[in-house]
């Protein structure tokens, strides 16, 4: 740090930051193709209310605060109204005191006890600092504890007799504390205030099942006479009021307009330059990534990088390290975070991070949460996070301290970046994305139900979601779990329902990593159900803080994979195929040459093999492959398909027309993507017939291959019937509700995929339009281009 | 919102089963698409409506309480044999456990419970409250059974009448099964739970601590074999109490109901006579080949010092090498120095470490016999602590020695 900073040459007065961000502009201007600076901005205040206890008065002016900023105020006398908020402010704009003020005062006027949800443990420990530190400047004599799977057995009774404030997690509340709701008793019959942070990320398929947990969580209140108060954080969403009354089954007030100062923030579109103009193959986003990093290093800025996979946040790592730690004698300057590592190891990063022991951390999504790292200078955000909300909540993590701070989002080839990159006013000025929930998916609804029903039994006519509750006990009577007596639903079942639903998850069980290389079994990470079986397949190069391990074994079963450290100078990808079955159609839109529809599926994933790529080449250096169970998924998709004999007429082989298939349905799932403001991973894409029979994936030879799970590659004039489809499914078991809003948005998605793939500036088809094509191809004039436009042509008649 | 639903179902109910060219279009309703989502297809349970009570009485030769609830009741004398126990122990005071140095058995209830599952939280019921009381010459056996859930309320009320103020509860496991969940209930229900508040022991823990060290497992079921001589002929095992009583609310099949009535019996009956069994084991360990070491710690955790030091001395005869380092150890905490002497000589002559640690820290603080002490230091392993120990002995020798001799001193 010491040394690095003497090699800097910025003349004094000069801020680092900007002058980085000034040299950046300057000397790559063909690259910086949009920019953004946002001025510093002036606090605005309000006086502590009149009615603060002297107390908390005195504790806030210990710790130096003697007015508060305009929203805190307002969250104040919204909330002492008894009406239910929101509060959607920046990061480090003091939104812990919107809640801590409101419900410290109500712990001393009246002993009320307050319940605190933050979607991680780490994020809770962080909390109970916080309120201690408050606390202690006030002596206020208020108890916060947290009660999460590592409180130990003889502090739990503590903590529900005489917590003033629990501190939980919405898994705890789940399964730990709603299934005892007696023994919490007290702590429900005084309950005023239930605290909710980082609301954003209770979205999806865990923001369905948290709407569900907190419309048991009033049940329970009601049961005991109480009615909290829902105070509510987060970042910056289209719909935070929405979301809010979404998850909590209520109206919501939303304060969105922030009274913090803040520091001048400098943000940079970055595209990385052209290296092959005919193949539109542009130089590789970590290339740059790794330069604005290493440069801004250097400068002695505190620097992070957030990169879109566990295995890019490896990548950089290493090579980071190879630049700045290669003394091994020295402290490490570089630290990679994600998730999968175990706890501790992230406790030491995020304290290094604080105390500034770490000059540089590449993280996935992990960091983007309110985890306290202390002050940051610069983010790099290698290839476009997917969503609005996710770009500036991330960028948001440099520039805490009101000091100016720089932010870079470097675009890779994907689609998605190069249409932001090209039309940086697009995503300067676009809102960002909505965050949906659908707490009434069918068996995530099911799920609560037999929760509830457990923890209290249902009345007849009782309310609870937005299906048919009768229909739904009768359902789980003849399951043999609920009994009807006397118009009342008991729980009869021998089990603990809670235990067996997984909030995180349609699917359950975490894997563990187990290092064996040294002939012992240790414990290294964690990886969840989902990810499993594209990291942990036998072969595969698992990747720990930039040290590779090879997986030997793994049990299934078991849910566990044993590895071994190894000198690999590869990494691995895997290749997974998908099938697809059209098992019901909702709803259609037919014409004379193409149909879409929007239906139920049924998709059958397997993961088949997987390449090995060398470092710094990442030129492909062998072959493996996977024997893993299929994975199975009944769910919503909205699909395009062209009448056979209109294929027939309107190319000149079934094999330009499974190239423009594949490509207008890269272009198409992108678009899609951006234009129902989800994430390109809540779609799922596959091209293939709807019958199963056969699916389309794109060859190694660059075109595209028709196959089956029993022949591999099939020849595509073997078969009888031709119609293939472009199917775009909602990525979870069941559903999440992404299917309707695709479908009303059908004509847009196929007309602005013709109009990005026939904008794009590429001859024959690159990566940012319908996929890479190979140079064979471009000599021989082929055009994946021109079969995707046709095909999206063909398409866009509706 | 209501209409957009509706209209979902009915698109639903348009879907044909599986495949979409299929014209023949079935009933889809809610359940069907829960099972289209589920991988595996459920059978559905009937439903009979239970009998009922008096028929259901009846059939456990109990007698209707209140609506949902009936009760068996079964008196036995005090001359009753249960394995090798009769229940005349009951007769007088027992004495000797560390967790109640004396108990009149007039104060004790017994309690055992079986339940609707064993995993405990809210949605458990218990469905069989048994108790068991000393009244007069007979041992008084109740067992509450609920025919329906109807008759919970009334099945705390009728426990609360039974009870009295300075009941001391007996159960095994009831601390963290059996109490617990007739509280949480009581609470459901917004009963007075009448077992709040009182004296209770688990007889579960003394007999852990007696005997966990050496049996395989301490379920009540090993303390009847072990300990109590009792075996059961055709026991309806307890985990198949919840399915039983289900069997009859769900479908009217009180067939497995006897046979939990007949198991409940028998855990209170163990329980009852567990109580001057476990006293026995208290008072002579060694006779009943218990963990002494473990039985006199029980005593000391509970402030019973003078009781842990006599289980020991009585018993120093079958003391293994960690009982006899306790008794050694409180021997020291009295200054029975020879004694505490004999028993580490004879520990160190079997090769024990920390009975020779205990000789070195005699002869250094007690006699101050730091040559003597420092043989025994020097014989103890490497340790961070032992070689402290060597190291200071040898400077206080040598410091004694420049005492005695200044000389030595001299440069």
């Amino acid at each position: 740090m010491v040394t690095s900073a003497k090699r800097v040459s910025v003349a004094a007065g000069v801020n680092p930051v900007r002058h980085l961000a000034d040299r950046l502009r300057d000397k790559y201007r063909a690259r910086v193709t949009g920019q953004l600076v946002i001025p510093a901005r002036r606090g605005r205040y309000a006086a502590l209310p009149d009615d603060l206890d002297r107390r908390l008065r005195r504790a806030l002016e210990v710790r130096g605060f003697d007015r508060l900023y305009s929203h805190q105020r307002q969250a104040w006398d919204a909330v002492r109204g008894g009406r239910h908020v929101v509060v959607v402010t920046p990061t480090a704009s003091g939104k812990t005191l919107c809640y801590n003020l409101p419900v410290l005062q109500a712990a001393l006027e009246r002993q009320a006890k307050a319940l605190y949800l933050f979607p991680t443990k780490a994020l809770s420990q962080d909390q109970v600092a916080e309120i201690s530190t408050l606390n202690q400047a006030g002596e206020l004599g208020v108890r916060a504890y947290t009660f999460d799977g590592d409180t130990p057995g003889d502090a739990r009774k503590a903590v529900r007799t005489r917590g003033d404030i629990v501190v939980s997690n919405p898994d705890m509340l789940h399964q730990g504390i709603l299934p005892h709701h007696t023994k919490w008793a007290q702590f429900f019959e005084s309950l005023r205030y239930v605290v909710i942070d980082e609301m954003h990320t209770y979205r999806g398929v865990f923001g369905s099942h948290v709407a569900n947990v907190l419309r048991r969580l009033r049940r329970i209140c009601r049961f005991y006479g109480s009615d909290p108060v829902f105070i509510l954080c987060s970042a910056t969403i289209a719909n935070p009021a929405q979301l809010a009354s979404g998850l909590i089954g209520a109206q919501v007030d939303a304060i969105e307009d922030s009274g913090a100062p803040q520091g001048e923030k400098h943000l940079l579109l970055w595209n990385p330059p052209v290296i092959n103009a005919e193949l539109g193959i542009r130089a590789s986003a970590r290339s740059q990534s790794m330069r604005i990093a290493r440069s801004a290093v250097k400068q002695g800025l505190k620097t992070m990088v957030f990169a879109q996979s566990r295995l890019m946040v490896e990548v950089l790592t290493k090579y980071l390290k190879d630049v700045f730690d290669h003394d091994p004698r020295l402290p490490a300057r570089v630290s990679a975070y994600r998730g999968g590592y175990l706890p501790t190891e992230r406790r030491g990063t995020e304290r290094k991070l604080r105390r500034g022991d770490i000059d540089c951390v590449v993280s996935t999504s992990a960091l983007e949460l309110g985890v306290d790292i202390g002050a940051l200078d610069v983010c790099v955000l290698n290839g476009y996070p997917g969503s609005i909300a996710a770009t500036w909540q991330r960028l948001g993590r440099a520039g805490r301290r009101q000091r100016p701070s720089l932010g870079v989002l470097v675009a890779s080839s994907q689609p998605l970046d190069q249409y932001i990159v090209r039309n940086p006013d697009f995503f300067l000025g676009a809102s960002p994305e909505h965050a949906r929930i659908d707490p009434d998916q069918l068996l995530i609804l099911l799920d609560h139900v037999r929760c509830a029903a457990f923890e209290l039994p249902f009345r007849d006519g009782e309310p609870f979601g937005k299906e048919n509750l009768d229909e739904l006990l009768r359902y789980l009577r003849d399951e043999g779990v609920v009994h009807r007596e006397d118009r009342q639903w008991y729980w009869t079942a021998d089990s603990y329902p809670a235990n067996s639903v997984s909030l995180r998850s349609v699917a359950e069980g975490n894997f563990v990593v187990v290092d064996i290389s040294s002939g012992g079994k240790n414990v290294v990470a964690e990886v969840d159900y989902s990810s499993a079986a594209e990291t942990l397949y036998e072969g595969a190069i698992y990747m720990l803080q930039a040290t590779p391990y090879q997986v030997e074994t793994l049990d299934w079963e078991g849910r566990k994979a044993f590895v071994r450290g190894t000198r690999a100078d590869y990494y691995t990808d895997s290749i997974d195929y998908t099938k697809l079955k059209i098992l019901d159609a909702f709803e259609r839109n037919h014409h004379t040459r193409s149909e879409c529809a929007r239906g139920e599926v049924h998709l059958v994933r397997r993961i088949s093999g997987y390449k090995k790529i060398r470092y710094y080449t990442h030129e492909n250096v062998g072959y493996g492959s996977i024997n893993l169970p299929d994975q199975e998924m009944h769910t919503t998709a909205v699909w395009w398909q062209i009448a056979s004999a209109t294929l027939d007429s309107q190319f000149s082989s079934r094999q330009a027309a499974l190239d423009g298939f594949l490509g207008a349905a890269y272009a198409m799932h992108h678009v899609a993507a951006l234009q129902t403001m989800s994430e390109p991973h809540d779609l799922g894409r596959a091209v293939g017939d709807g019958d199963a029979t056969w699916f389309a994936t794109v060859g190694a030879n660059g075109r595209g291959q028709m196959r089956n799970f029993e022949q591999g590659e099939i020849h595509v004039d073997d078969q009888g019937r031709f119609r293939p489809a472009v199917f775009l499914y909602d990525n979870y078991p069941g559903g999440i509700g992404l299917s309707a809003p695709l479908f009303d948005q059908r004509h847009e998605v196929v007309e602005r995929a013709g109009a990005m793939v026939g904008a794009c500036a590429c001859s024959y088809g690159c990566p940012a339009c319908v996929g890479p094509i190979l140079a064979s191809d471009e000599q021989r004039g082929y055009s994946t281009k021109r079969a995707a436009l046709e095909v999206l042509s063909l398409l866009a008649e509706h | 919102m209501s209409n957009d639903l509706k209209q979902r179902l009915a698109t639903l109910r348009r879907q044909s089963g599986i495949h979409p060219a299929t014209p023949g279009h079935s009933d889809a309703t809610l359940a069907d698409r829960i099972r289209r989502c589920h991988a595996t297809v459920r059978t559905p349970v009937a439903s009979t409506p239970p009998a009922d009570d008096e028929r259901f009485a009846a059939m456990l030769g109990a007698s209707v309480v209140a609506p949902g609830l009936v009760v068996v009741e079964t008196r036995l004398s005090l001359d009753h044999q249960h394995g090798c126990f009769r229940l005349r122990r009951l007769r007088g005071p027992v004495r000797g456990l560390a967790e109640i140095t004396s108990l009149d058995p007039r104060r004790a209830v017994f309690v055992d419970t079986e339940t609707t599952g064993l995993s405990g939280g809210t949605g458990t019921t218990v469905f069989m409250l048994g108790m068991a009381r000393v009244v007069g010459p007979e041992l008084v056996l109740r067992q509450y059974v609920l025919s329906r859930f109807a008759g919970e309320r009334a099945m705390f009320a009728a426990a609360a009448d039974w009870m009295f103020d300075d009941a001391v509860l007996l159960s095994f496991n009831g601390r963290s099964f059996d109490l617990p969940l007739l509280q949480a209930r009581a609470r459901l229900l917004g009963c007075h739970d009448s077992f709040a508040g009182k004296s209770h022991v688990d007889l579960l823990h003394p007999t852990r601590r007696a005997f966990g060290g050496l049996w395989p497992d301490c379920r009540l079921l090993s303390a009847e074999q072990r300990l109590l001589g009792f075996e059961r002929i055709n026991d309806l095992p307890g985990s198949e109490a919840p399915a039983s009583w289900l069997a009859y609310l769900q479908r009217g099949d009180a067939s497995r109901l006897p046979g939990v009535v007949q198991h409940n019996q028998w855990d209170l009956l163990s329980l009852a006579v567990l109580l001057p069994a476990l006293a026995d084991v208290y008072t002579h360990p060694a006779r009943w080949r218990a963990d002494i070491a473990a039985v006199a710690r029980g005593y000391a955790a509970r402030g019973h010092e003078l009781r842990a030091f006599d289980v020991l001395q009585r018993n120093r005869a079958s003391l293994d090498e960690v009982g006899a380092l306790e008794f050694a150890r409180m021997l020291r905490r009295r200054r029975q120095w020879p004694e505490a002497c004999a028993i580490w000589q004879g520990l160190v002559d079997r090769g024990n470490v920390e009975a020779m640690e205990q000789l070195a820290k005699y002869h250094e603080h007690v006699c101050k016999n730091y040559v003597q002490a420092l043989d025994y230091a020097q014989r103890l392993p490497q340790a961070p602590d032992h070689v402290r120990r060597v190291r200071r002995l040898v400077e206080k020798i040598a410091r004694l020695n420049a005492a005695l001799c200044p000389a030595l001193l001299a440069p």
